[in-house]
């Protein structure tokens, strides 16, 4: 971990932020366009890793573990959120019905 | 137990409270008793109970007599107080349940008791086949303890406790025939009346506490303080004696507020002659009399219970002439006999006011039962109409009703004449602009015997104008022995005013007895008319009478024996305003119960949907209008959500970045 | 006597019985009947005994202050009892009984006990449910009364909703939608203005010496009620053409239009009153017992606690006002009775007008006429609570409400008869029965005020007699009509629960001296602070 120090300088850091914004962005154009509920899931994924990003990196250049702990935080509840969400997916496949998020509206009301 | 206040030579408070309380409490026991057990006891256990405790009432009530008649002069006034009823801190409002015995108060319960007692016993044979007697008897014990409540009572909210429940009981009684609708009517018609009474009596309560120096409404030192507290005919006094007139006009069936009267004969016989005609239409004149030291202090307000006395008086007699339900012209009579009492009150001449109550209970009572024994024969025939030759038939009552009558017109020697005559001849000297009222006075004699006597021709002379008539039959003993009691009243009651009659002794039994009452804290009464005025009002009064019930015998027992005859040879604006009774039901109903409903009506359709409910209705319609206007953000697809959130927290970072950055 | 904190075993006591019913099975309904008429037996005992041991002239009340050091509270409680509760914010957990309060303590124990009885009386469904939501109703009623502090009340002002909600959504008529929803939105708006003007109360009120924070105490914050501020303005600066400050009211006018609001809706007084016929015509008949009996007593009560003592000046300020708006009640409310078929509706709106007469007796502020308040809210709880047990009696056994359709009962009904006709003339003021001793005080306490209030209070007095007359004769007398044929009369439990009511109705009618000889010495302390703190009140008008 100390020999990785030496490759960020204070210069990586606007570089690493505009990263994590690159990849949110990405992530939420993915969750806005397409209409499988899968990728929408991955671009929340994307999303959430961009977030991550942006934790760790300023917990980093703040000399903070807060970054951190928070990211951990985050990765725990996107894994409980993908079983949960995948679980609902193959559910919703098993039934034969196409997978496409617009369609599927039954809650709605 | 009992605090009073006694002058040496009277009754000693403890046993003024005793009788007091055994006065009161007999009949209220009764009623209870009555009212609880009647029913499973049964009819005769009823029959002993009812009248039963108003005798003891009336052994009571001769105790109490006998020891005010023995007091010495100062002592004639007993007042106790029996409990503290409500207290609420000097200053404020403290009233007690206390009670009086003096000669004013010792004549009602005499009369109250006396006559009362009569007209159970009548009862007990008038109401042999109704189904419920314990109801009747236990709301006959309600009315006379209520009605000694008001009469004995020393404390004005007492007195408007007893004043309000005779007008329960009168409520009661009058609506007992329940499934009849014109009873309810009329119950419900006299119970609101009573209540304006109540309201304006209430207000004058009030108005003397208010202004009192004491803040009390004890009635002894209201009287005692009456004339530091209120200027002599000033206006606040003047509005206190008005509404106490209001209440008592409510009360004695007076313009403007005398309409239930008539209607109140619904009732059972025994019930229009006790109450709606011997006793609680008299508390009227009462009220007048025991407030009689404010009254003396406001001459206007007086004036005004003259005028409306013996206008109600001539108005009474003229609608009596054409009436054809026999007790509704008893009524109308005791309307016009209770007019000329308030008349006397309003002059100033109590105790000729109080001495034809007195008198009148007697009779009027009498004629009351009598024409019950006459319904009662003819199976609850009321018109006159329909009745004629029952005299071979009904022969005792065919007597006393004459009797009666003879009182009522005030023929010589019979109760009614002395007493009318001795306030008549009062009201020729006293009073606004005599001898005005007094001429009307004579006019109301003229009238007096025309509608008795044209009911007694009606009623027992000519001939028999139906077959019910023939088959018709004397009461039984229960019935007849109270009307032979009062008829033997009706002649001898009057007679203790014989030493009266100017040019005899001079002496005035009656008004020696009552006058303390009036003379008390240095009051001045009012004097009597001169000798040569006294008897010349005399003789014109009694030719007037005379006349009277000679048109009537020349009309309705010569001539032609016709229930309208009498009112066919009245100019015809009279017998129009004679047979529709002044047009005062009609006034009424066009001017105050029509429009309160209609108030009502268009308040429950218009005001309250539209204004009351409207505004806090116009509240939501606004919000929900508002949202409405916001739904179409609410697509429900999470996509349009999470764009939207994405473009706020856009706009948000580049607020952040470019205005807070500066 | 100190040692046992009475006050709190009041509220303690129903709520332990909620905790009790838990235990009991579902299907167990005699036992969830015991329990329940048990519990609010116990507290009714409680509550006789302090109305009973309440004396007459107590010592000056001590009050702790929540940072040490006491002060002479304007009005003497009694009972008292004061812990720590958010100490940070001052708030205490203060309880004190006063005379106003005895007697409304006493009634809301007796229309609870009844209520209980009425519910084991009939077949309820999820009985545990109701029995509960009761006895919940009960200690929040209570609390309202007991509470001095204002955060204390506040938290149990609007505790009494949530029973009331749910008895209402669920166990009112076909109609409880709406009435639910209108009631629970009058009323939770009212209360919210409340609590934001008793936030602005505590944030005016300085802090006592030696510490950092005011207190919400009332008797603290009647001692302390801060400097009086000026007018609030309203700047209107259009242009350079029109520019002006329009001047608004006082804060504390305003703060007190807020307290107004919550007890004006609650009491109802006339305009705020439309959800109570709907609400009252909806309610379960047991519920509508305490629910008619007590709550809008509340509201009466908060007048005489909160507004004579928080808000002299603008009492005052709007003095004519309010007796006004209860003349309004007054008159408004016998008309709509009046106008009324529905026989639960003339019952109501007969309620809405005798509670005018309770307003205006509060607002003619001198001691009779606040002793007649007191007097009258007791009697109609117990009057108005009777009315609706026979309304409801009526309607189980003919299956209707319409006037038009009910008549000659008296002849099916004698007790029924004999019941309804005692409370029918207790409640058009009888002289001789309850209501008389109390209107007859409160419209003597109005003259003194002004004349024209006693008339026109007496004009309500006549069309009181019309409205309840004719409910009366109409339901019994005339012959009877097919809704009518075949009823039969009430049974014994039916005339055992109206036998005390009754009873009650007569024995105030002519022994009221208990009652006036409790709450007199409290009411002149109320009618004291109401009335002597008017100068400063109106000196910051400039």
């Amino acid at each position: 971990m100390l020999g990785d120090s030496e490759m960020l300088d204070d210069n990586s850091f606007p570089v690493l932020l505009a990263l994590s914004a690159a990849l949110f962005t990405i992530g939420a154009m993915g969750v806005l366009v397409r209409r499988n509920p899968l990728v929408v899931f991955m671009s929340i994924e994307l999303m959430l890793n961009a977030v991550n990003l942006a934790f760790v990196t300023f917990g980093r250049f703040l000399n903070s573990e807060e970054g951190q702990i928070f990211a951990f935080m985050v990765i725990v509840v996107a894994a409980a959120e993908v079983v949960v969400g995948l679980a609902l997916i193959t559910q919703v496949f098993r039934t034969g019905r196409e997978l496409d998020v617009d369609e599927l509206s039954e809650m709605k009301e | 137990m009992s605090v009073g206040h006694t002058a040496a030579g009277g009754m000693s408070a403890d046993f003024a409270g005793t009788l007091a309380i055994l006065l009161l409490a007999l009949p209220l026991a009764g009623c209870l008793v009555n009212a609880l057990f009647g029913r499973r006891l049964g009819r005769r256990f009823v029959n002993v109970v009812g009248p039963g405790v108003v005798l003891a009432a009336f052994v009571v009530a001769v105790v109490v007599l006998v020891n005010v008649i023995g007091a010495s002069e100062e002592g004639k006034s007993t007042t106790v107080q029996l409990w503290q009823f409500i207290d609420l801190g000097k200053g404020n409002l403290q009233t007690s349940v206390a009670t009086t015995f003096d000669p004013l108060s010792a004549l009602m319960i005499m009369v109250i008791t006396g006559v009362g007692f009569l007209i159970h016993v009548y009862s007990v044979g008038y109401m042999e086949h109704d189904e419920s007697p314990h109801r009747f008897f236990s709301y006959m014990n309600l009315f006379i303890f209520s009605m000694l409540l008001l009469v004995l009572a020393a404390d004005f909210f007492i007195l408007v406790i007893g004043w309000g429940l005779v007008a329960l009981s009168s409520y009661l009684l009058i609506g007992y025939w329940y499934q009849r609708p014109s009873a309810v009517a009329a119950a419900r018609k006299a119970f609101i009346t009573q209540v304006i009474g109540d309201v304006a009596l209430v207000i004058a309560a009030f108005m003397i506490l208010t202004r009192l120096r004491t803040f009390s409404l004890s009635l002894p030192q209201i009287f005692a303080d009456a004339g530091a507290s209120f200027d002599h005919g000033g206006p606040y006094i003047t509005g206190i004696c008005v509404l106490l007139a209001i209440a008592a006009f409510a009360k004695s069936a007076q313009f403007p507020l005398h309409t239930w009267l008539p209607d109140a004969m619904e009732g059972p016989t025994p019930v229009s002659a006790l109450i709606h005609a011997a006793t609680m239409v008299t508390a009227g004149v009462y009220l007048i009399a025991r407030f009689h030291t404010l009254f003396d202090l406001a001459p206007f307000a007086q004036g005004v219970v003259a005028c409306v006395g013996i206008g109600t008086a001539f108005m009474a007699g003229v609608i009596a002439l054409s009436q054809i339900d026999i007790k509704r012209v008893i009524a109308y009579s005791t309307m016009s006999q209770i007019g000329l009492m308030i008349f006397a009150v309003g002059i100033g001449a109590y105790s000729a006011g109080m001495f034809h109550f007195a008198t009148h209970a007697v009779f009027k009572a009498l004629l009351f039962m009598a024409a019950g024994n006459v319904i009662h024969a003819l199976h609850d025939e009321q018109d006159i109409r329909l009745m004629g030759g029952l005299a071979p038939r009904l022969k005792i009552t065919n007597f006393c009703f004459l009797v009666g009558s003879f009182a009522l017109a005030g023929i010589p020697i019979f109760a009614g004449f002395f007493s009318k005559e001795e306030l008549l001849g009062f009201g020729s000297v006293h009073g606004p602009l005599p001898p005005t009222l007094w001429v009307v006075g004579v006019a109301i004699n003229v009238l007096t015997g025309v509608y008795a006597f044209r009911l007694y021709f009606t009623v027992f002379h000519g001939e028999a104008r139906t077959a019910r008539v023939d088959a018709a039959h004397e009461a039984p003993r229960s019935m007849l022995i109270p009307v032979e009691l009062l008829t033997l009243g009706s002649i001898v009651v009057g007679l203790v005013m014989l030493p009266a009659l100017p040019g005899i002794a001079g002496a005035n039994t009656i008004g020696d007895f009552l006058d303390p009452v009036f003379k008390a804290g240095g009051a001045q009464l009012i004097d009597e008319p001169g000798r040569s005025v006294a008897w010349a009002t005399l003789l014109v009064g009694t030719a007037a009478s005379f006349i009277g019930v000679g048109l009537a015998y020349r009309w309705c027992y010569q001539h032609r024996p016709d229930a309208q005859v009498v009112a066919s040879r009245l100019p015809r604006p009279l017998t129009q305003l004679s047979l529709h009774k002044f047009y005062f039901d009609e006034i009424y109903d066009a001017m105050l119960v029509r429009p309160t409903r209609a108030l009502a009506r268009s308040m429950r359709r218009v005001v309250e949907p539209n204004v009351m409910d409207g505004w806090i209705r116009g509240i939501a319609a606004t919000f929900r209008e508002l949202s409405l206007d916001f739904r179409f953000v609410q697509t429900g697809i999470v996509r349009d959500y999470a764009a939207l959130m994405l473009g706020a927290s856009a706009v948000f970072v580049v607020y952040m970045v470019v205005v807070l950055a500066k | 006597m100190n040692s046992i904190p009475w006050l709190t075993l009041v509220l303690v006591v129903p709520l332990g019985t909620v905790v009790l019913l838990q235990l009991v099975p579902h299907n167990a309904r005699t036992l969830i009947k015991a329990v329940t008429i048990v519990g609010t037996l116990a507290t009714a005992a409680i509550v006789a005994g302090l109305v009973v041991a309440f004396t007459q002239n107590p010592a000056p009340a001590q009050v702790a202050l929540p940072q040490g050091g006491t002060h002479v509270s304007p009005i003497t409680f009694q009972f008292e009892e004061q812990r720590e509760w958010i100490s940070q914010i001052g708030a205490s957990y203060h309880l004190g009984l006063d005379g106003v309060s005895a007697w409304l303590l006493a009634l809301d124990a007796g229309v609870f006990l009844l209520g209980a009885l009425v519910v084991s009386a009939r077949s309820t469904d999820r009985l545990k449910f109701y029995c509960g939501l009761l006895l919940l109703s009960e200690t929040a009623t209570a609390g309202v009364l007991l509470s001095v502090d204002l955060l204390l009340f506040y938290l149990f002002w609007e505790a009494m909703l949530i029973p009331l909600y749910f008895l209402l959504s669920n166990y009112g008529d076909s109609n409880r939608g709406r009435a639910t929803l209108k009631f629970v939105i009058y009323t939770a708006a009212g209360s919210l203005l409340m609590l934001i003007a008793i936030i602005y109360l505590y944030f005016q009120s300085p802090p006592p010496p030696g510490s950092s924070h005011a207190s919400f105490d009332l008797t603290a914050l009647m001692l302390n009620p801060g400097p009086a501020q000026g007018v609030v303005h309203i700047p209107v600066h259009i242009g350079s053409a029109i520019n002006a400050d329009i001047p608004l009211l006082t804060p504390i006018q305003f703060a007190f239009i807020a307290f107004f609001l919550a007890f004006a809706i609650k009491v109802p007084l006339v305009p705020f009153h439309t959800w109570l016929p709907d609400s009252y015509t909806s309610c379960p008949p047991a519920a509508l017992v305490f629910f008619a009996g007590i709550v809008s007593k509340l509201g009466a009560f908060g007048f005489i606690r909160y507004g004579l003592t928080l808000f002299p000046g603008p009492v005052h300020d709007y003095r004519w006002i309010l007796e006004a708006l209860a003349i309004l009640s007054i008159v408004y409310g016998a008309l709509m009775a009046l106008a009324q078929v529905d026989i639960k509706r003339i019952v109501a709106y007969a309620s809405v007008s005798h509670l005018g007469f309770v307003v205006l007796g509060i607002f003619a502020l001198n001691a009779n006429g606040i002793n007649g308040a007191v007097i009258q809210m007791v009697n109609h709880g117990i009057i108005i609570a009777s009315l609706f047990l026979i309304v409801g009696m009526i309607e189980q056994r003919t299956g209707t409400r319409d006037r038009h359709q009910l008549a000659g009962l008296e002849k099916r009904m004698p007790w029924l008869y004999a019941f309804f006709l005692v409370v029918t003339l207790a409640g058009l003021g009888m002289p001789g029965m309850n209501t008389f001793v109390g209107e007859f005080t409160i419209m003597l306490g109005a003259f003194q005020a002004s004349w024209i209030l006693a008339v026109l209070a007496g004009t309500g007095v006549i069309l009181a007699c019309w409205y309840m007359l004719r409910l009366h004769q109409g339901l019994m007398h005339e012959p009877p009509k097919p809704a009518t044929e075949g009823v039969r009369d009430i049974g014994t439990g039916e005339r055992l629960v109206l036998v005390p009511l009754v009873g009650l109705m007569v024995l105030i009618g002519v022994f009221p001296r208990p009652i006036g000889d409790v709450a007199r010495s409290n009411v002149s302390q109320y009618v004291t602070v109401a009335n002597g703190a008017q100068p400063v009140a109106q000196a910051p008008q400039q």
